[in-house]
């Protein structure tokens, strides 16, 4: 913990004893516990309540039941705290993949690939799974210093995690691609590098897995966690090209589009377990 | 044309910025805001088209963009398959 200010150190420090706590227990409580957590971290927080109902009206526009959006607010927020949670013990979790003969012949193939990803329920558990599956996986992420524990979960799962906020992280990451890397970037969050619709609503949006898979001349896939309810998590993976997307700013665009009508679809059949409550429209 | 006046084109077309007073220590990376992911990618793939080379990505590094130098030596030395 070198390096953290004293509010930091606590921070961490409280998050290693909530996860040692959640693992005396067995799997099932462990989500009852989050789940009640949840619920009373969400009715204590106004804004995050309005952001996930407008974010899913944005959504379901044709949804006339106000019970049935604050269910989906509250449910979601449940699933995606659970689901950060799971990461922490993520060696007692169950998984299956799902996926075509022609993406499971990519993905064996031994070859580099660009993989887009999406905040559904424990969204980690895609690259901590193709990394058992692949051995090869490189990601992304911010981690805040307090969090520091986040970075060695991924150190645990053998995924390397390049840091979001040092210059270059783009570079760190083609170079993984040029070592036959799988690289999984979480890509529906807001981001500035290109422009689509999403819901019908123009927004901002990453393009990380198509300029990776256009510079690299990697196939796109797209691969995202589904919580059943036994418990176990299905990891879908879906090919968006064998072939790498071409190198320009509208190939770009036109690919991370595809991608986007594919979250679409995901998100409105597993409402319940996308992140609502991210500020993605701006 | 000259390597650097060429890569000097290169940053300017693609960063849509003045690169006249570059010099080997000017700082490019965390120091460029236009320098974004985007952008260099864009860069990459316009080098190698103007200076017929196939960069290896293996050997990517973020050092090679810290600076006008450094990314001029990058392009002069064989990092290429």
């Amino acid at each position: 913990m070198k390096g953290l200010t004293l509010s930091q150190r606590v921070a961490a420090k409280t998050i290693l004893v909530i996860i040692f706590l959640f693992k005396l227990r067995n799997r099932a409580t462990r989500k009852k516990i989050a789940f009640g957590i949840a619920r009373i971290i969400f009715a204590l927080s106004p804004k995050t309540r309005k952001r996930s109902i407008n974010n899913l009206r944005i959504a379901m526009p044709d949804q006339k039941s106000d019970d049935r959006i604050r269910y989906l607010a509250v449910t979601a927020y449940q699933y995606i705290v659970f689901g950060v949670l799971e990461n922490f013990w993520f060696e007692d979790i169950e998984y299956t993949f799902e996926m075509d003969a022609a993406t499971k012949a990519l993905i064996t193939s031994g070859g580099p690939l660009s993989i887009a990803t999406m905040h559904l329920s424990c969204y980690e558990a895609v690259p901590f799974a193709l990394q058992k599956l692949t051995g090869r996986v490189t990601t992304l992420s911010r981690v805040p210093k307090f969090a520091a524990g986040l970075h060695s979960v991924y150190a645990k799962n053998g995924v390397c995690c390049v840091d979001k906020s040092q210059a270059g992280a783009f570079l760190a990451l083609a170079g993984k691609m040029g070592s036959n890397g799988v690289v999984c970037l979480h890509s529906d969050h807001f981001g500035s590098d290109t422009e689509l619709d999403f819901f019908q609503l123009q927004t901002g949006a990453p393009a990380g897995p198509a300029m990776l898979s256009a510079y690299a001349k990697t196939p796109l896939l797209i691969a995202y966690a589904v919580l059943q309810k036994d418990n176990t998590y299905i990891i879908h993976i879906e090919t968006v090209s064998e072939f790498p997307i071409g190198q320009s700013p509208k190939a770009f665009q036109f690919a991370m589009q595809a991608i986007y009508r594919q979250f679409e679809s995901i998100i409105l059949q597993y409402p319940e377990q996308w992140c609502w409550f991210y500020k993605r429209w701006r | 044309m000259e390597y650097n006046q060429q890569l000097k084109n290169v940053l300017s077309e693609i960063l849509n910025i003045d690169t006249s007073n570059f010099m080997h220590s000017t700082k490019l990376l965390g120091e460029l805001s236009e320098l974004d992911s985007m952008s260099i990618v864009l860069l990459l793939i316009e080098i190698e088209k103007r200076f017929s080379l196939e960069i290896d990505i293996a050997d990517l590094e973020a050092k090679h963009f810290e600076t006008f130098g450094n990314l001029a030596s990058f392009i002069k030395n064989p990092l290429t398959v």
